[in-house]
C-alpha cells in the first residue's frame, strides 16, 4: 500500500539515497545506492530532500521520549546515517528499570508497540554489550518478532551467523571485507586482531572486541541520570487535570520518601510528562533551600501543572531531582495537633519565585559603591543561601558602621530625571524646579553631598582619559556617572521631601543640569 | 400564635431596641453588638487581636484597643509618594520588631506611585533590615493580590505590603480574611488617583506633606518679601499629615506627625506653626 520512497542526500556531488521505506526495500533498492541506480531499478521511485539537522533532532527527542522508561537515555549519534542504512538508533539503559515493565522482553514489546503508534517502524535488541546490542537490533529478525535479547554469555553465539556490518563499520570497510570473504562476524572472530588491524586499521577490531565485552565503549546520556527519580505509569492514558495532580502529589511522596532516607533535600527538580504522541512535556522548579517536603514540592508544580497541553492525555509521569543538598533529618513532633507544617519563609520565597519568575522575587543586597544606583542590586532569593547570613547591613546607633552616613531617599527614581532648576551659583541649592510639569518651590535644604565617579571604573569627571578604559567597565548596564554629583536634600513649600543633585562641578559660562533622583518619606 | 411570640422575644422590634440604647449599658451592649459583627467580638482580646500601639497617646487614644490592629488589613493612600512608603516602612519595621516573626514581604511596583523603587539603605532608618525584606514585582494586579495572599498564609511573615492601583472589595475581604486567619498585618499602599471605593481594611489612611504654615498666607510668592532663598542648614524632622478617615469600630481622625530620620522616633507634633529653619536645627543638633 505505501509506494517506494526514498530519502535523497547529496553526497560528493552525488546523489544517495539517506533511507528508504519497506516498498522500497521489497524492489532491490538499499539506503547507500546513488539515485541514478535506484532508478535504474525502479523509475516510477519518490524522493524527498534528506533533512540531516531535523532528523538528529527528531532522533534525540526520541531519545527523550525514552526517558519513560529509564532515565538513562541516548541517541547514537555515532550508529545513526545513511552509513548505516539510514536508521536511526537509540541507547537505554535498562538496568533495574526491566523490572518496573514486566522483564526485558515485555519492555522490548512494549516500546515496539508505542513507536508503531507514533509510526515509526522499530527494532529492539536487549544485549549485555551496546555493540551487541546494535548488531542484534538491526540484524536479527526472527520470523515477525521485532525484539531480540541475547542473553549473558550467548554474544558470540547470536552475532556469529550475523553481517559483519552488524559491527558498526563504515561502507567502505564492509566491502573491504566482503572483497575478502568476511561476510559474517563469526568469519572474523578467528582471525588475529593483529591481521584485521594491519588491514583495516583498529577500526574493526575495536567494534569486534566492543560487542563482546572486552574493550569498554563509554557513551554519555542526554541528561546526566540522577538517582533521586519517582516515576508512574498508567494503564490508559489520563488527562483530568484532578488525576494528573493526584499523581504528581503521589510522585512528590514517593520522592521525599526517597530523600528522606538519604537525608537530602530537593534543589531543583524537574517533571517529566510523558504523552502517547511522544512530545515530551516538561515543568522545572527550583528551592531555595534543599527541601523534602512532599506538599510542598506538589504546591510548586501544582501552579504550572494548566501549562501541559496533553491533548491526548499522558501516560507517564516521572519526577527527578536534578540538583539535591544534604539535610538532615529533622525531629517528628510528638504531638499529632502541630503536625500541620508551618511553611517557611525559604519556602514561601520557592512558591512565589516559581510562579512569578525568579528575577521577580528579590532581596536587596549592599553592594561596595558610593553611587547610589550601584549601591544596592536585587538578587533573586532563590539563589541566597538560607538562613539568612550574617548581614552587611547593620543597624548600628554608632554613625561610624552605618554603611550610609547620610540619609539615604527611600524611593528611588530607575533614572535621574532632569529638571529646569533655578540655583544661585556657584553650589547652592536650587530656589525652585519644575519636575514633571510641576513647579518646587524650595523651602529648606540640606547639603551638598558630593559624590564623586568611580575613578576605577568610569572615567574621572575631571580628567580627560583614554578612551580604551571604557571596554574595562565592569557593570555596562548602569549608564556610567560621568561627573561629580553634588546631592541636596531639598524640602519644598507643601512639606514634599527630593533628592536632587547638581551633574558637574560649576563652571562659568555653561548652564548647570540639576536632576531629582528620589523622594524622601 | 405561640410561635409568633418566640419569634417576638427573639428578634426584639425596632421600638424595644432603642429602648434599650437610652440606658449607657444599653449602649455599650449594642456597641459591642456592632463590633460582634464586624468580627472583633465584645473586646479584642476576646477575638484574639493584638494591637501595634504608636506608643504616642494622641494616636492610640483614638484606635480601639490601643493601637494598629495586627492581622487585618490596612490602606493607605499616598497623596505623598515618599510619605507614604515611609508610613508604611515604618509600621512593617515595627511589626517585624514587635513580634519574633522575620520577614517583610513588599509587593513592589514602582509605577503605581510613579516615585521609583524602594531604595535599601533608606530602609534601614525605618528599621527594617533590607535582607529580611522579600520584594516582589509583578506587572499584572492579580499576580500581586496572589503574592500578597501567599505571603498573609505564611506565619512567619511579619506584614505584607502591596502596593496596588485598584482593588475590588472582594479582594481586599479576600486579603483581611487571610490576614485574619494567620494574624500577618497586610497594608495596602495605593495612589492617590484611586478614589477610595469601599473595602474591608481596618484602617484607611491617607498620607501627605504638611504645607508650610507660611505659604497658605502668600498669595504671590514673587512679591513676598520676606521669602528668603532656601538655607543648607538641615531640614530637620520630617512631618506628616497623617489622615485616618476610616476605622472599623473608632471614629476618623487625623494627626501630624514629626518623624526624625536622625534617631526614628515618630512623635505628634504639637505647635508647628511658623517653624523656622533656625528651630529645625537647633532640634537636629539637640
Amino acid at each position: 500500500m505505501d509506494s517506494p520512497l526514498g530519502i535523497v542526500d547529496e553526497t560528493r556531488q552525488q546523489l544517495v539515497l539517506h533511507a528508504v521505506n519497506h516498498a522500497a526495500q521489497k524492489t532491490g533498492i538499499r539506503a547507500g545506492m546513488t539515485l541514478a541506480d535506484a532508478r535504474a531499478i525502479l523509475p516510477s521511485l519518490k524522493t524527498s530532500e534528506a533533512d540531516i539537522q531535523a532528523e538528529t533532532k527528531a532522533l534525540s527527542r526520541l531519545a527523550d521520549w525514552c526517558g519513560r522508561y529509564t532515565p538513562w537515555t541516548a541517541p547514537d549519534e555515532e550508529g545513526s546515517g545513511a552509513a548505516f542504512a539510514g536508521g536511526g538508533s537509540v541507547w537505554l539503559d535498562i538496568t533495574g528499570c526491566a523490572h518496573l515493565f514486566g522483564g526485558e522482553e515485555a519492555l522490548m514489546r512494549d516500546v515496539i508497540d508505542r513507536l508503531n503508534c507514533l509510526g515509526f517502524t522499530s527494532y529492539a535488541a536487549t544485549a549485555d554489550t551496546s555493540g551487541a546490542a546494535w548488531a542484534a537490533a538491526r540484524y536479527t529478525h526472527y520470523k515477525r518478532r521485532r525484539w531480540t535479547s541475547v542473553r549473558k554469555g550467548q554474544a558470540q553465539n547470536v552475532l556469529a551467523p550475523l553481517p559483519v556490518a552488524g559491527l558498526r563499520l563504515k561502507s567502505n570497510t564492509v566491502s573491504g571485507l566482503q572483497a575478502v570473504g568476511l561476510r559474517r562476524i563469526g568469519d572474523l572472530i578467528p582471525i588475529p586482531r593483529a591481521a584485521l588491524a594491519d588491514r583495516f586499521g583498529s577500526e574493526v577490531a575495536d567494534r569486534l572486541d566492543q560487542a563482546f565485552g572486552d574493550r569498554p565503549e563509554p557513551i554519555s546520556p542526554i541528561a546526566p541520570a540522577s538517582p533521586w527519580h519517582a516515576r508512574v505509569n498508567f494503564a490508559e492514558p489520563i488527562g483530568r487535570s484532578e488525576d494528573i495532580s493526584n499523581a504528581v502529589h503521589k510522585l512528590c511522596n514517593e520522592l521525599a520518601d526517597m530523600l528522606e532516607n538519604e537525608g537530602i533535600g530537593a534543589r531543583r527538580l524537574t517533571l517529566t510528562f510523558y504523552p502517547p504522541d511522544g512530545v515530551v512535556e516538561r515543568l522545572q522548579a527550583g528551592t531555595s533551600q534543599a527541601n523534602r517536603n512532599a506538599d510542598h514540592l506538589a504546591r510548586l508544580f501544582s501552579e504550572k501543572l494548566d501549562r501541559i497541553t496533553a491533548t491526548f492525555g499522558i501516560d507517564a509521569i516521572t519526577l527527578t531531582a536534578t540538583a539535591s543538598e544534604k539535610l538532615p533529618p529533622s525531629q517528628a513532633t510528638l504531638d499529632r495537633r502541630s503536625e500541620k507544617r508551618e511553611t517557611s519563609v525559604a519556602e514561601l520565597a520557592d512558591r512565589l519565585s516559581n510562579r512569578l519568575g525568579n528575577k521577580n522575587v528579590v532581596q536587596l543586597a549592599l553592594h561596595e559603591s558610593h553611587i547610589p544606583e550601584r549601591a544596592i542590586s536585587s538578587n533573586p532569593v532563590t539563589t541566597c543561601s538560607h538562613p539568612i547570613p550574617a548581614t552587611p547591613w547593620r543597624i548600628s546607633s554608632s554613625p561610624e558602621n552605618q554603611p550610609f552616613r547620610r540619609p539615604r531617599p527611600l524611593r528611588l527614581l530607575p533614572h535621574p530625571e532632569e529638571v529646569e532648576a533655578v540655583a544661585p551659583v556657584p553650589d547652592d541649592p536650587p530656589v525652585m524646579f519644575r519636575w514633571r510639569k510641576q513647579v518646587f518651590r524650595i523651602e529648606h535644604a540640606d547639603g551638598p553631598e558630593r559624590i564623586a565617579p568611580e575613578w576605577w571604573n568610569d572615567r574621572l569627571g575631571l580628567l580627560e582619559t583614554e578612551p580604551e578604559n571604557e571596554e574595562s567597565r565592569t557593570t555596562p548596564i548602569i549608564p556610567v556617572q560621568e561627573n561629580i554629583r553634588d546631592y541636596y536634600r531639598v524640602e519644598d513649600r507643601r512639606g514634599r521631601r527630593f533628592w536632587v543633585y547638581r551633574d558637574g562641578v560649576y563652571n562659568p559660562g555653561t548652564k548647570p543640569s540639576w536632576y531629582v533622583h528620589g523622594v524622601f518619606g | 400564635m405561640p410561635g409568633l411570640s418566640r419569634s417576638a422575644r427573639n428578634h426584639p422590634s425596632p421600638s424595644q431596641k432603642w429602648e434599650s440604647c437610652r440606658s449607657p449599658a444599653g449602649l455599650k451592649k449594642l456597641k459591642a453588638h456592632i463590633r460582634r459583627l464586624e468580627g472583633f467580638g465584645d473586646t479584642l482580646a476576646e477575638a484574639n487581636k493584638q494591637v501595634l500601639p504608636f506608643g504616642i497617646d494622641e494616636i492610640d487614644d483614638h484606635l480601639p484597643g490601643g493601637g494598629l490592629i495586627k492581622g487585618a488589613l490596612h490602606e493607605v493612600f499616598a497623596a505623598d509618594a515618599g510619605i507614604a512608603t515611609a508610613f508604611c516602612a515604618l509600621l512593617a519595621g515595627r511589626l517585624v520588631k514587635d513580634s519574633e516573626k522575620a520577614s517583610i514581604l513588599w509587593c513592589e511596583r514602582p509605577w503605581t506611585l510613579d516615585a521609583g523603587a524602594l531604595y535599601g539603605p533608606a530602609l534601614l532608618q525605618f528599621g527594617i533590615d533590607p535582607m529580611r525584606l522579600i520584594l516582589v514585582r509583578t506587572r499584572r494586579d492579580s499576580d500581586a493580590l496572589w503574592a500578597m495572599e501567599e505571603g498573609l498564609r505564611c506565619s512567619q511573615i511579619a506584614a505584607v505590603v502591596g502596593e496596588l492601583g485598584d482593588i475590588s472589595l472582594t479582594a481586599s475581604r479576600r486579603l483581611q480574611l487571610a490576614a485574619e486567619e494567620t494574624g500577618v498585618t497586610a497594608m495596602l499602599l495605593r495612589s492617590k488617583e484611586n478614589t477610595p471605593a469601599p473595602s474591608a481594611a481596618a484602617t484607611r489612611w491617607r498620607l501627605d506633606a504638611v504645607t508650610h504654615e507660611k505659604e497658605c498666607r502668600q498669595t504671590n510668592d514673587n512679591k513676598d518679601l520676606s521669602w528668603m532663598p532656601p538655607t543648607s542648614s538641615g531640614l530637620g524632622a520630617a512631618r506628616w499629615r497623617a489622615e485616618m478617615f476610616r476605622c472599623r469600630g473608632g471614629g476618623a481622625f487625623n494627626w501630624t506627625m514629626e518623624w526624625n530620620d536622625e534617631t526614628g522616633d515618630l512623635s505628634v507634633a504639637t505647635n508647628i506653626r511658623n517653624r523656622s529653619p533656625l528651630q529645625a536645627t537647633a532640634r537636629l543638633v539637640g
